[in-house]
C-alpha cells in the first residue's frame, strides 16, 4: 500500500469519526464528514506540493 | 405524599470518575454510561479495528526508548514521546495487547509505521469519545 493511499484511508477513517460526537442529525454528520475529509485531501495535496517545493 | 418515582439512568447519574475510567477502559464506554448505544456500538468498533489493524502491521507500542531516540532533535523526541503517551489513550485493547504480551518498539519500514500510526490513531479516537460522553454529560445534567 503506498503512502497516498494509506494517507487517504486515514482521512476516511478520520472524517468518519470526527462526525460521530455530539448530538447532530444523520444528514449534518454527513455533510460533517464530507467537509471533513474534502479539507484532509486539500491538505494533503497542499502538504505534498510544499514538501515537493522545498526538498525538490 | 408524591409517589415514588423510579428515574431512568440519566447522565446526571454518573459520577466523572466512572465515565472517566470507564470510557477509558472500554472504547466509547462513556456514551454507554450516559446512554448513547449506538455512538458507543460504533466508536467500539472503529478503536478497536484500527488497534487490531495497528498490531497486525507490527506498529510499536512501547516507551520509545534512548537508543531509538538517539540523532533526533527535541521537537521530533517530545512528539515520539507523546506518540507513545496516546497509544495507552486506546484503554482496554492496549492492556490486553501488553496483557497478551505483545511488545514492538520501533522497527523501520514502512508498514510498521503504517501500524504505529493506527495505534496513535486508535488512542486518539478513544480519547476523542471520552471528551464527547464528558460534554454531553455536562449538558444533559
Amino acid at each position: 500500500m503506498s503512502h497516498v493511499t494509506f494517507t487517504l484511508l486515514m482521512a476516511l477513517l478520520i472524517s468518519g469519526a470526527v462526525a460521530l460526537p455530539g448530538d447532530r442529525s444523520g444528514r449534518e454528520r454527513v455533510y460533517s464528514a464530507a467537509y471533513t475529509f474534502l479539507v484532509c485531501v486539500a491538505s494533503i495535496v497542499g502538504g505534498g506540493w510544499l514538501m515537493y517545493l522545498v526538498h525538490g | 405524599m408524591r409517589p415514588a418515582v423510579k428515574s431512568p439512568r440519566t447522565a446526571r447519574s454518573v459520577p466523572a470518575a466512572a465515565l472517566a475510567v470507564f470510557g477509558w477502559l472500554v472504547p466509547g464506554g462513556g456514551y454507554l454510561l450516559i446512554g448513547r448505544k449506538r455512538q458507543f456500538a460504533l466508536f467500539l468498533l472503529l478503536v478497536s479495528t484500527a488497534f487490531a489493524a495497528g498490531l497486525a502491521l507490527h506498529g510499536g507500542n512501547l516507551w520509545p526508548q534512548p537508543d531509538e531516540l538517539q540523532g533526533l532533535d527535541g521537537f521530533t523526541t517530545l512528539l515520539a514521546q507523546a506518540g507513545g503517551l496516546v497509544k495507552g489513550l486506546a484503554g482496554g485493547p492496549y492492556l490486553l495487547a501488553r496483557l497478551f504480551d505483545y511488545s514492538q518498539g520501533f522497527l523501520q519500514g514502512r508498514l510498521h509505521e503504517y501500524g504505529t500510526m493506527l495505534l496513535v490513531m486508535a488512542g486518539l479516537l478513544n480519547l476523542l469519545a471520552l471528551a464527547d460522553s464528558w460534554e454531553l454529560r455536562k449538558a444533559e445534567r
